[in-house]
């Protein structure tokens, strides 16, 4: 738009393709698509009216047909707001349309009003979807439009009850009141399903990152046992090795070798520790890490990375940096050639991630329906939306999460808040002061219509009181379903008794149907729904009717107005209480979950950058220091072998038998210098093995004990290329270190059937807990149906000695058993009583 | 070979929270001869106060507890602007703040850390000093 000024990323404008327009959330797209429904069902029911209109002929119908196209065309402009990324204008501009639609239809038709008002009771759910600071504001308009309503309601100024033709009026007035109420029903109950299934959601969600977090941690474990610890096993079988050594090239050649493979088991163990949780993500943020990505994770170094546009600088919330992180990886898994472009960007309370692809054929972003699935889970996480969408052949990637901390959830359990005692108490105050009012004006006035409502109002509040204790003993389903008949047995004497109290009726018998809204189920509701729009539209008919056994006419306009005036107030109050107090309870349940959740990938992130810690402060240093020392061993050996200061003589005897007592540093020969080196080398190799044991048993042992020994074994199974069946008998429930060497034990083993048993060879697991006088022991059997092999081959590697090393130390024990054509079996077992366990790890 | 002729010890001040990694520079300059760890430190606040031993040349880690070795590195050389200050990590360079653009500071891997490193390291920055 401004030419080529040099623009950085975050100044680029939105004209030149990048960065794209951010694609409509999910809610924004609901929003559209009940402002298009309604549209239509709008102007179809313009052109019925319009009929009718110009039928009748009353000025005051053309005056409600007018106000409806503004309702139209606020309902048009609100759609452009929402396309407009403007939102939370759209709701305001919707409220403001059903305002002047519903004086337009209350000044035509006054007995419309109770209907008209269901509207604006409507809009008050949708607050949802306003800024959480405007929605006071929000809130505030509806209510103002309900009570313009009512009061424009009160004068009766229109001539069309006289105009047409009664028919006409009964069938059109129902036929709106159906149709409101059901909009209205289903506006509410659309936005409570909404928010419901957030909440059924966020404990799904909480279920699968645990789920998902104790398999990553398995996963690691598993690694750390299969790969690290045998890089360390080899080091210290190099390294004995080289102490008996004699000859110095040997030892030269040795030492290299050992140099290498420490610096291969530390670039394996990064990667993986990288995995677990990047550390420059927690150092540096979000960008830093998205451009490191570029060079660690990948093996290639002329392959694309990411490329990161536009980054906010600041840092954002940790859970978000890591989600947004999580996010990448995942698309970068997915397309692994494709070269990635990414902004970040904070706007408007949120933290923003825009990731477009461009690969060898344009699109570098193909993620499949799975990882989609999991990823909106890890952004749904943090409160955040993800949107995938394709145009132009590329397609973008688009995450908003909110940068705010949530406040802190209430610790009551919501649902518990009583929401239908607190409005049965509310209603019980009104019905009294209701019966007092009206037992005076009876007094004075001695009217049939006022003693009949007086009656009513005595069974009402018989009623709401009898809810009232059913609900105290727990019967929700009872007192609610008291409340319906209460309601619909008010609304039908009501309006029976005095036709003009008819709309305000039909609110009341809505009443039971928004109260139940966070209480039932869907179906429940349905039905419930029904019954009350069709119970609305008796009150209606039989108010139009006027089959009343009093006739308005005949009450003085006093009486008349001192009825009706507080009862449409104490109606609207209690339908705002139950709305909003549902509401209320339902967001309190919903928040008080999203930060367990929180809490719980707060965790999940914390503890895998415990483990991330432990293996850079502990193996990690070992690894490098190992390095670092083997080649030092590695140029005392050269200088050996090539000066041939003592290289022969002290060729003579192997190195460990050289090393000096103290290891001084002038007057060492290079031999006794290697002969030190080699003592303090051998030495932290233990001390990596026996940290790495105590780090896979600590860290990871209380994670399989969740899941049960026999249980991860099965998962395990479920990934090896031979068939794996894992039988368990109350191997569920064993000790942490127990468990883990069990589980490394079987899956080592079962490796090394798929490696050696042969393609056709089965395996098959065995746990037993049994007794024994010195504890129970969990015994454990390998065995393969494979083609076997020499005993002496069998134990001639390295495999079954470290397996059986890892058992001991354990405090158990282990044989391995094989023949030609027989398969192979490995039989253990390990202390699994609790005082055990202590002492394992100790040692 | 390592052993500079006629020349002193060149005086190490290691700084790194892990001993493993101190232990192994201590290794590898006794094994030398012609290097001398003269001081241990695990933080930059130690690693200051250590330079009154008066080295000739610090090795220090870059993901140090409290201020960084990227940091440390930057008081190091504002306190003694001659003192050659070699950083180093296991993490990777693009994983890490970025090292100073300062003649007298370099990177190497942790693990490729050898005596040929500190003495090439040492004789480049007292041949172009500052």
């Amino acid at each position: 738009m401004t030419g080529p000024t040099g623009v950085t990323g975050a100044t680029r404008a939105t004209g030149t393709g990048w960065p794209p327009r951010r694609p409509l959330t999910a809610s924004e797209r609901r929003l559209l698509q009940m402002i298009d429904k309604g549209s239509v069902d709008d102007l179809v029911a313009q052109a019925l009216l319009l009929a009718i209109v110009v039928w009748v002929g009353s000025p005051w119908l053309w005056v409600g047909w007018a106000s409806r196209w503004l309702a139209l065309s606020g309902a048009r402009l609100a759609r452009r707001e929402i396309l407009a990324d403007r939102t939370h204008r759209a709701l305001f501009l919707l409220a403001v349309g059903h305002g002047l639609a519903g004086v337009g239809a209350v000044v035509s038709v006054p007995e419309a009003a109770p209907l008209v008002m269901l509207v604006m009771f409507g809009d008050l759910t949708l607050a949802g979807y306003t800024d959480r600071g405007a929605r006071r504001g929000y809130f505030a308009l509806c209510l103002a439009n309900a009570a313009l309503v009512a009061l424009v309601s009160l004068g009766d100024w229109s001539d069309v009850a006289d105009l047409a033709p009664r028919w006409l009026y009964v069938v059109v007035l129902g036929a709106h009141g159906l149709a409101t109420g059901t909009v209205a029903a289903r506006i509410a109950r659309e936005t409570y399903t909404v928010l419901r299934d957030r909440g059924d959601r966020l404990r799904a969600l909480a279920a699968r990152a645990r789920d998902a977090d104790r398999e990553g941690q398995l996963d690691v474990a598993r690694a750390l046992s299969s790969s690290t610890a045998r890089d360390l096993a080899r080091l210290a079988d190099l390294v004995a090795g080289l102490r008996t050594e004699q000859d110095a090239e040997r030892v030269r050649a040795g030492a290299a070798d050992g140099s290498a493979t420490a610096k291969n088991a530390l670039a394996r163990l990064r990667a993986l520790s990288h995995g677990v949780f990047p550390d420059v993500l927690h150092q540096h943020g979000l960008g830093a890490a998205l451009r490191a990505l570029d060079h660690t994770e990948r093996a290639d170094p002329a392959a694309p990375g990411v490329v990161v546009v536009e980054d906010a600088g600041a840092r954002l919330p940790a859970d978000v940096e890591s989600a947004f992180y999580a996010l990448v990886v995942a698309c970068r898994r997915a397309r692994p050639g494709a070269r990635l472009t990414a902004a970040i960007r904070e706007r408007r309370g949120y933290a923003e991630l825009l990731l477009t692809g461009d690969g060898p054929d344009g699109d570098g972003l193909e993620v499949d329906d799975e990882t989609l699935a999991a990823l909106t889970d890890r952004v749904d996480g943090v409160r955040g939306t993800l949107d995938v969408t394709r145009a132009d052949g590329r397609t973008t990637v688009h995450a908003a999460a909110p940068l705010d901390v949530p406040p802190a959830a209430a610790d009551a359990d919501p649902q518990a808040v009583a929401i239908l005692t607190r409005f049965i108490s509310s209603s019980t105050l009104l019905c009294a002061l209701g019966l007092v009012a009206t037992s005076a004006v009876w007094a004075v006035t001695r009217l049939v219509a006022v003693g009949i409502i007086d009656a009513v109002l005595v069974v009402v509040m018989a009623s709401v009181l009898g809810a009232g204790a059913l609900e105290r003993r727990g019967r929700r389903g009872a007192a609610l379903g008291l409340l319906c008949f209460e309601t619909a047995f008010a609304g039908i004497v009501v309006s029976a008794a005095i036709p003009a109290f008819a709309p305000t009726a039909a609110l009341i018998v809505m009443l039971p149907l928004i109260l139940g809204l966070p209480y039932l189920s869907r179906r429940a509701l349905e039905a419930i729904g029904l019954a009350q729009t069709l119970m609305v539209v008796l009150v209606i008919c039989l108010g139009v009717a006027e089959t009343g056994l009093v006739d308005a006419a005949l009450l003085p306009q006093w009486v008349y107005l001192s009825l009706l005036a507080p009862t449409v107030v104490a109606v609207g109050l209690l339908v705002v209480l139950a709305l909003g107090e549902g509401r209320a309870a339902v967001d309190a349940s919903n928040e008080h979950l999203q930060t367990a959740l929180l809490d719980l990938l707060k965790d999940i992130d914390a503890t895998r950058r415990g483990i991330e810690r432990d293996l850079h402060d502990g193996a990690q240093q070992h690894l490098a220091a190992l390095a670092i020392q083997l080649h030092v061993a590695e140029q005392l050996a050269a200088q050996v072998a090539t000066s041939g200061t003592g290289g022969s003589r002290a060729g003579a005897e192997p190195v460990a038998r050289q090393a000096a007592p103290t290891p001084a540093t002038g007057v060492s020969t290079p031999w006794q210098r290697l002969g030190v080196v080699l003592e303090r080398v051998a030495g932290q190799v233990e001390q990596a093995r026996e940290e790495l044991t105590l780090l896979v048993d600590g860290r990871f042992g209380e994670t399989l004990r969740e899941i049960g020994v026999d249980e991860a074994l099965r998962r395990s199974a479920a990934l090896a290329r031979r068939p794996v069946t894992v039988t368990a008998q109350g191997a569920d429930d064993v000790p942490a270190a127990a468990a883990m060497t069990t589980y490394f034990v079987c899956n080592e083993a079962v490796q090394n059937a798929t490696k050696h048993a042969g393609p056709e060879a089965s395996v098959a697991i065995d746990l037993h807990l049994v007794e024994e006088p010195d504890g129970p022991r969990l015994t454990f059997r390998v065995s393969d149906d494979g083609q076997g092999c020499d005993p002496a081959v069998l134990h001639a590697g390295r495999g079954v000695a470290e397996l059986v090393r890892r058992v001991r130390e354990a405090g158990g024990d282990l044989v391995a058993t094989s023949a030609p054509g027989r398969g192979t079996a490995l039989t253990g077992w390990v202390p699994a009583g609790p005082q055990v366990t202590a002492g394992t790890m100790v040692g | 070979m390592m052993t500079r002729m006629g020349g002193d010890l060149i005086k190490v001040l290691v700084v790194d929270d892990h001993a493993p990694f101190r232990a192994a520079v201590g290794v590898l300059c006794m094994a030398d001869g012609g290097l001398a760890v003269v001081a241990e430190a695990a933080s930059v606040a130690e690693a200051l106060e250590a330079l009154s031993a008066d080295p000739d040349l610090v090795v220090l880690d870059v993901n140090l507890g409290g201020v960084d070795g990227v940091e440390g590195a930057r008081q190091v050389r504002a306190l003694r602007p001659g003192l050659p200050v070699v950083l180093c990590s296991t993490a990777a360079p693009s994983e890490l703040p970025p090292i100073p653009d300062d003649p007298g500071v370099t990177f190497v891997p942790k693990q490729n850390l050898d005596a040929h490193v500190l003495h090439e390291w040492f004789d480049r920055c007292r041949q172009h000093p500052g």
